[in-house]
């Protein structure tokens, strides 16, 4: 201040204490990011169904009485200590069947979900990036895609090409990444623009190491938001398609669970109602989820 | 002084010392081809460098004032080249960088860095201020483990930065930190020359004045050209050993600070210079005031002959014929691009002794 | 001039009073105290400059006065804002509509954004006059718009008028802000960093522009900004606003010259000037406080050159008082401020008789 040397001042400056962080992010974002989606109860509701449907998906063999395939009790018995959630037309153990059919549309959604993150992050980042004739013609390719009539699909492959697992998986993702791929193509385009990346550019840095280090890093909140509402419809796509009997007839899935329960609506009510609970809640975990997100992420910028 | 000397000399050798050329600018154009709309005729294009020539010498600061759209900034991103000149020449040392190879390209970046004006935009928000700072470093393969460790926390304690500082994210710094920041990433090469494009503009005015001490001692110091953008006159004299002063594309005038300062010859630096506001109630009533009247015109549609005639007091028929060359008109090592320039009578800014 | 009754001020007496004033906000870091019992008048005929530094309250208090907060986060904790007797804080939201554009105007930093980029802007200037008088017809409304914007220097209005913001240039922009805001000739004008997103030389304009405004209408107006030459060319009496509070408040030149507040000292010495050549400038050291953590006491003493340690800046908030006639200044020690502003002077200027510090 008044009467110190300019070097002085300068030492001065740094000397003093706690600095501005008003209104951002505290030192660990990622463990302030977890806390602050806990804190509101939609985001802590959000987290705890998705969580809920990944372990029972990943210790199913632990958690699963019976094996779901197999008889393991009278038929049609209604929920009881012995068969928490009772029993279908075989005798088989619908818990075991729930709880199974956990992993299978876990397994649908992650991958699904990677094959879209490759796909619309891929596409999505050299579009925005590239610009000019590249973007042009990926844009006009994503546009076609983004007009495909997804279910429509499914049932043609699983028509043509009989049922599986690997097959719903593929066609779900190549239908489902053109939107991811224009929100990651926006978010690339504005961040390329951003002094930051020119700041890279002038230091000499590669596009390569640009695109993966200061940019990617940047873009890829926006498209977890994305992909939490969209693997919410994937699983729902996948249940509609295991509903009408196109699922792999060799695991058991929420879908097919309810499909078969429909005839024994009237007398057995727990085989529409357990399978039925699962998927509203696992989808509705994933909206949740994804919504915080959007809240927690979008009020950063 | 030295400072002050015109560098025109041809340049000198490698590790010359202060006073010999190290940048160069030659008749640079960039015209941005405008996008044909529903209205707009095909073919126009924003002329938003239009021939500019200047040198820089070693350890000299030279300051790029103008308005909004006078081209200063696009000037600066040519001279990094984040952008191709549409024709002309940046020379660095001798070597034009516009037609350098990606490898002569690096080379020169190590010596010929930028600082930006967003202290917000300009550092990725999601890496620590070390990584930040060493990236350069590691782009040019310098950051071997220890030694590149230390090479960061020594350029952060050189900007006013404690190492410890280096673990954290851009968001916990306060504005004038993170320009800091900036000065720091463009400073861990040890380059030679640093382009400052608007480096306080974004900061207040308390933080303003400690980051220009900064770079003044860094000057000292490291024996750094500066090329300096900005819009702030004030800013510009305090930093700056000589000044140009741009309109529309081009170089109107330039020379030595004090000497463009207290005697404008260009009537567009005149009314520049008197309209600034003086932070002295004392002399609101000062005459001498020039206010221009209208707008910049269109860049991609600029005047004929002299660009400024549009709102100069002065202009004739001759300024919208002929284009009025940057020439030494009196001999003073101070050229203008008027036909009608004139040396004030009296100073033309307030308060300094005749 | 005008004749509206009760409303309009004779000059001198005060036109806005604002007393006390505290906001806070809700930010995910806790709550800020943005305004901490800031008080001012405003009289008729007179310009105040406020002047501060980003984040310093200075915007949100008038902000709080026309209640324009946003509703979710922020919040009036105390304080009165009286506008010819009545409160602004506590009238309902839909006179206090009627008072805003009509009797309080308010010109913005950016005029882009308070412009409606899809309408005209003389449909936009006509719809500001004809919301606050009803019986005004559409097509007078459109001759006055007109009328209006040549009034405030826009050449070929009437062509122009019919154009859209976008065509518009910066200094156009504000030109028609400033017109719209004098629209409904008001008591009160509010310019919220008028120039700051302009060019000098359209600045030099905008600023001749609100002087002749004010000329014209005899309208008090608050002018809030940063920028030290912008006070000293247009205000008459200053308020300097730091951390959510006045710190110094008085006559223009007894600001300029004889500062009893460090802060308004240390804002002056750290200004480049114009007139001086290359030289070291006396900066304020650290950083602008976080609001969250607000120092104790005196909230400037972590950077003070007058703190030296004494325990009074650290435990005690300096209360504004009196140290000159219609001069008052936060500070324990302001007292010791004129021997300190004479070395300070002596040391930032290089040629004699021109620094801040120089006797007035």
């Amino acid at each position: 201040m008044a009467g110190s040397t300019p070097a002085s001042a300068i030492a001065d400056a740094t000397d003093v204490a706690p600095v501005g962080r008003v209104g951002a992010l505290g030192r660990a974002p990622r463990r302030r990011l977890l806390r602050r989606i806990l804190q509101t109860p939609a985001g802590a509701a959000g987290v705890s169904l998705t969580l809920l449907v990944i372990v029972v998906g990943l210790l199913a063999d632990l958690l699963a009485p019976t094996d779901p395939l197999v008889p393991a009790g009278p038929p049609l018995a209604p929920p009881s200590p012995a068969h928490l959630m009772g029993t279908d037309a075989l005798g088989r153990d619908l818990l075991s069947g729930v709880v199974y059919g956990a992993r299978t549309s876990l397994v649908v959604v992650f991958a699904t979900g990677a094959l879209v993150l490759l796909i619309g992050v891929t596409v999505g980042t050299v579009s925005g990036y590239r610009g000019g004739r590249v973007d042009d013609a990926l844009m006009r390719v994503t546009e076609f895609f983004q007009v495909l009539p997804r279910f429509f699909l499914a049932i043609m492959a699983i028509a043509l090409f009989g049922p599986g697992l690997d097959l719903l998986v593929l066609v779900l993702g190549l239908t489902s990444w053109a939107t991811l791929a224009r929100v990651v193509r926006a978010e690339v385009l504005s961040l390329s623009q951003r002094e930051f990346v020119e700041a890279a550019r002038a230091s000499g840095a590669s596009d390569t190491r640009i695109v993966v280090l200061e940019i990617l890093p940047n873009a890829l909140p926006a498209a977890v938001v994305y992909l939490g509402l969209l693997l919410a419809q994937v699983l729902l796509l996948e249940a509609s398609l295991g509903f009408l009997g196109l699922g792999d007839p060799n695991l058991v899935s929420w879908g097919y669970l309810a499909g078969q329960a429909q005839r024994f609506l009237r007398v057995a009510w727990w085989l529409s109602f357990f399978p039925g609970v699962a998927i509203a809640f696992a989808v509705l975990g994933l909206n949740l989820l994804g919504d915080a997100l959007t809240d927690v992420l979008g009020g950063r910028r | 002084m030295t400072p002050a000397s015109h560098p025109s000399a041809s340049a000198l050798p490698e590790g010359a010392d202060r006073g010999a050329e190290v940048l160069r600018v030659e008749d640079l154009v960039k015209h941005f081809p405008v996008a044909a709309g529903l209205l707009r005729r095909r073919g126009s294009a924003v002329q938003a460098v239009d021939g500019v020539t200047f040198s820089l010498a070693t350890g000299e600061t030279l300051g790029l004032v103008g308005e909004s759209g006078c081209g200063k900034s696009t000037v600066a991103r040519l001279i990094v080249r984040l952008l191709d000149p549409t024709a002309g020449r940046v020379l660095y040392r001798g070597r034009d960088i516009a037609a350098c190879g990606r490898r002569q390209l690096r080379d020169v970046r190590r010596e010929l860095q930028i600082v930006f004006q967003d202290p917000y935009g300009s550092l990725n928000p999601r890496r620590t201020v070390h990584e930040i700072v060493a990236q350069p470093l590691r782009v040019h393969d310098e950051y071997r483990g220890g030694e590149g460790r230390r090479r960061v926390d020594e350029t952060l304690e050189k900007v006013g930065l404690r190492p410890g500082d280096g673990d954290r994210l851009p968001h916990e710094f306060s504005g004038g930190q993170r320009q800091r920041i900036g000065i720091a990433r463009a400073l861990v090469l040890g380059p030679r020359v640093l382009v400052l494009d608007e480096p306080v503009s974004a900061l207040d005015v308390s933080i303003q004045a400690q980051v220009l001490n900064l770079l003044r001692e860094l000057q000292s110091e490291l024996g750094l050209a500066y090329l300096l953008i900005a819009h702030d006159l004030a800013v510009v004299r305090h930093l700056c050993d000589r000044v140009a002063v741009m309109y529309l594309g081009r170089i109107v005038e330039i020379g030595a600070s004090r000497a463009v300062y207290t005697r404008p010859l260009h009537p567009y630096t005149q009314a520049l210079l008197s309209a600034v506001p003086v932070p002295d109630p004392a002399q609101r009533d000062r005459p001498r005031r020039i206010v221009l009247g209208g707008d910049v015109p269109d860049p991609a549609n600029p005047p004929s002959g002299c660009r400024f005639r549009t709102r100069c007091w002065k202009a004739a028929e001759r300024c919208a014929a002929q284009d009025p060359a940057l020439v030494d008109r009196f001999g003073h090592g101070h050229p203008s691009a008027c036909f009608f320039a004139e040396v004030p009578a009296a100073p033309t800014t307030v308060g300094l002794p005749p | 001039m005008t004749d509206r009754g009760g409303g309009s001020a004779p000059a001198g007496q005060p036109v806005l009073r604002i007393r006390d004033l505290v906001v806070e906000f809700d930010t995910p870091d806790g709550v800020v105290r943005a305004v901490d019992g800031v008080s001012y008048d405003v009289a008729a005929g007179e310009t105040l400059g406020v002047v501060g530094e980003s984040g310093c309250g200075k915007t949100v208090t008038v902000l709080a006065v026309l209640g324009l907060l946003p509703r979710r986060s922020a919040r009036v904790v105390r304080g009165e804002a009286l506008l010819g007797g009545m409160d602004l804080l506590r009238l309902p939201p839909r006179r206090l509509r009627a008072v805003r554009g009509k009797r309080v105007a308010m010109v913005f930093q950016n005029p882009m954004t308070s412009l409606h980029p899809a309408l005209t802007v003389r449909h936009q200037i006509a719809e500001a006059l004809r919301a606050h008088d009803r019986g005004l017809p559409r097509h007078a409304a459109r001759r006055r718009a007109v009328e209006l914007l040549d009034a405030v220097g826009v050449a070929d209005a009437a062509r122009r008028a019919r154009g859209y913001p976008h065509q518009w240039s910066g200094g156009m922009r504000q030109r028609a802000m400033i017109a719209m805001a004098i629209a409904n000739e008001p008591d009160l004008l509010i310019a919220d960093e008028p120039t700051t997103a302009l060019d000098v030389t359209i600045q030099a304009q905008v600023l001749d522009l609100l002087r002749e405004v004010r000329g014209r209408t005899g309208a008090a107006t608050i002018l809030i900004t940063h920028d030290l030459g912008v006070i000293a060319e247009m205000a008459d009496r200053v308020v300097v606003v730091y951390a959510g509070r006045v710190v110094e408040t008085g006559d223009v030149h007894t600001i300029f010259h004889a500062p009893r507040h460090p802060y308004t000292l240390g804002l002056l010495a750290a200004l480049p000037r114009l007139d001086t050549d290359r030289q070291s400038l006396a900066a304020i050291p650290g950083q602008p406080p976080d609001l969250v953590r607000r120092p104790s006491g005196c909230a400037f003493h972590p950077r003070c050159g007058l703190h030296r340690g004494r325990n009074r800046c650290v435990a005690q908030s300096p209360d504004l008082a009196t140290v000159g006639p219609g001069h008052r200044a936060a500070c324990h020690y302001a007292d010791e401020l004129a021997a300190e502003t004479a070395r300070a002077a002596g040391m930032s200027a290089a040629e004699p008789g021109d620094g801040p510090g120089a006797p007035a």
